[in-house]
């Protein structure tokens, strides 16, 4: 673990637009290490678009993204490796499908960090262990749940050792009875003390995992602070009406 | 066309069918007026045997070529170097926009002549240049299927794959590639198909392939019928397997919208 207390993620004054939308609408992150940042907010507010500028799969117009000390910079030489320091699960999880899930966990160490074969693989058994999946090892992706990819994609992400870790909605593509699962994984990487990014519509998660929630709107930050805080005592109109949608999802309308 | 579910009563109609348009073209052909040759030209079926093993030799030569330089091309497509892409891009275009007859005459009567080729190879320039130019042709619609069968993964599979650090090179070796290999085999084995056929065109350049002796034993025998009727049936021999062998592989895998029919 780092034992300074310099932040892991950096952002300054993001800003993305495409064409007439502006997804960012200039955005601070900052993300210390051992913290866990959810970030919430209604669909299109910019969420998934932040999380992909913080590892280079977007590049934002304007403001500037560093992880651990190092600037990420989309065409310059260095970004595979700022890439690599940054795990990065996605909703729909985009496992490797010709591959077994122990290959999944192996291909990016050896390939990017060159580690041998055996260590990579005594490490990918490790990981697979850590997400409940020892004995799945050999299944290929389309053998494998929807909460159990979830959990091969995120140790397949904890495979490079990552500073931090981005989630986009881990759990929003998977059936309800497997949500738990995957939760619990991320939750047990929160206690172990993994600095986490995590966009989520899960606000039982942001509430009693998260140490800081961001809550987000029309691609701007409306309100941030401790979690406990931001669920129990709101302060922007925009994040009352939010949370008193998505907490009571009965209420929610249905489109006729 | 729809999936529809096969019976022993379709496989029936079909093969019933077929029989009737396999009969009714040997009746036309058994109603022309002039008396065909069969026996001249069976006497000398060592042409045609001849022809075909060449057609054969030649089209695999080609093939080799073609899938060498459109592997090549359609992976410069979709590399990262705008300079690599537009040079592939260029060869595809100029090859795709001109008949291949053309081609086939500038490569040998232009380009060949102007370099003397004769003089290295002897007689088996009119092979060389026959094989070079099909193998080129063929490359650039391979190109194609590549290019096409890299562009149907899910951009999920790249963004994965940077994530994790790997640079473009790697994620399009380890990740892409295999993962589009088994989705071009049906295009590419379909353009086999497409190359035999074209081989027929070398003819023009006198290599010794099927069509030139077909061609030979009709100008001899003065009799048309006895010599390009067993031609086409030669290539078809050749071709329908391979066409039942891309149905096939094409039922295994998953249909791919985006893959292109090897030739329009
Ligand atoms: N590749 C793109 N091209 C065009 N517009 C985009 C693109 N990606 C995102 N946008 C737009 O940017 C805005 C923010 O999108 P983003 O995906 O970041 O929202 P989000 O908060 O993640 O929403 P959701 O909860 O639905 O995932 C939206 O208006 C979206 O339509
Ligand atoms: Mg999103």
């Amino acid at each position: 673990m780092t034992t300074s207390n310099a932040p892991i993620v950096d952002a300054r004054g993001l800003v993305k637009r495409w064409g007439a939308v502006t997804a960012l609408d200039g955005v601070d992150l900052v993300v210390r290490p051992g913290e866990v940042v959810c970030v919430v907010g209604p669909s299109g507010s910019g969420k998934s678009t932040l999380l992909r500028c913080l590892n280079g799969l977007e590049v934002p117009d304007e403001g500037e993204v560093t992880v651990a000390g190092a600037v990420v910079r989309t065409g310059a030489p260095g970004i595979d490796a700022a890439r690599a320091r940054t795990g990065m699960v996605f909703q729909s999880f985009h496992l490797f499908p010709h591959l077994t899930a122990l290959e999944n966990l192996t291909l990016a160490p050896r390939l990017v960090r060159g580690v041998p074969g055996d260590a990579a693989r005594a490490r990918a058994h490790g990981l697979l262990d850590r997400v409940g999946l020892a004995d799945r090892a050999g299944a290929r992706p389309d053998q494998l749940s929807g909460g159990q990819k979830q959990r091969v994609a995120i140790a397949r992400a904890l495979a490079m050792d990552p500073e931090v870790l981005l989630c986009d909605e881990p759990t929003s593509a998977l059936d309800p009875e497997t949500v738990g699962e995957v939760l619990t994984v991320l939750r047990d990487l929160a206690r172990d003390g993994m600095t986490m990014v995590v966009v989520t519509h899960e606000m039982g998660f942001a509430r009693d995992v998260s140490s800081r929630t961001v809550f987000m709107d029309a691609g701007r930050v409306i309100e941030e602070g401790r979690s406990t805080d931001v669920f129990s005592a709101p302060r922007s109109p925009r994040l009352r009406d939010f949370l008193a949608r998505v907490l009571r999802p009965l209420d929610t309308e249905v489109p006729r | 066309m729809g999936p529809r579910a096969t019976t022993g009563r379709d496989a029936v109609v079909r093969a019933a069918v077929v029989a009737a348009i396999v009969g009714a073209i040997v009746l036309a052909v058994s109603l022309v007026p002039a008396e065909v040759n069969w026996a001249s030209a069976f006497e000398r079926r060592d042409l045609f045997t001849r022809g075909l093993v060449t057609t054969a030799a030649i089209s695999a030569g080609a093939l080799v070529v073609g899938l060498a330089l459109g592997t090549l091309a359609g992976l410069a497509r979709a590399s990262s170097s705008v300079a690599l892409d537009q040079a592939a891009f260029t060869y595809v275009e100029l090859v795709r926009g001109t008949p291949f007859l053309v081609q086939l005459y500038v490569l040998y009567f232009c380009v060949a002549r102007a370099a003397h080729l004769y003089d290295a190879f002897g007689d088996a320039e009119p092979v060389l240049v026959g094989i070079a130019g099909l193998g080129l042709f063929s490359g650039a619609y391979v190109a194609e299927i590549v290019r096409a069968g890299v562009e149907s993964i899910d951009r999920g599979q790249w963004e994965a794959a940077r994530s994790l650090g790997l640079s473009h090179a790697q994620t399009l070796r380890h990740v892409i590639v295999p993962q589009a290999a088994a989705r071009m085999l049906p295009p590419l084995t379909s353009e086999a198909v497409s190359l035999v056929k074209e081989s027929s065109l070398l003819s023009v350049i006198g290599v010794g392939e099927l069509t030139f002796h077909a061609k030979n034993l009709s100008a001899a025998t003065y009799d048309s019928f006895a010599a390009y009727l067993p031609l086409a049936v030669l290539y078809l021999c050749v071709t329908l397997p391979l066409s039942w062998l891309t149905r096939r592989m094409e039922r295994r895998l998953a249909p791919v919208a985006a893959l292109p029919v090897a030739r329009l």
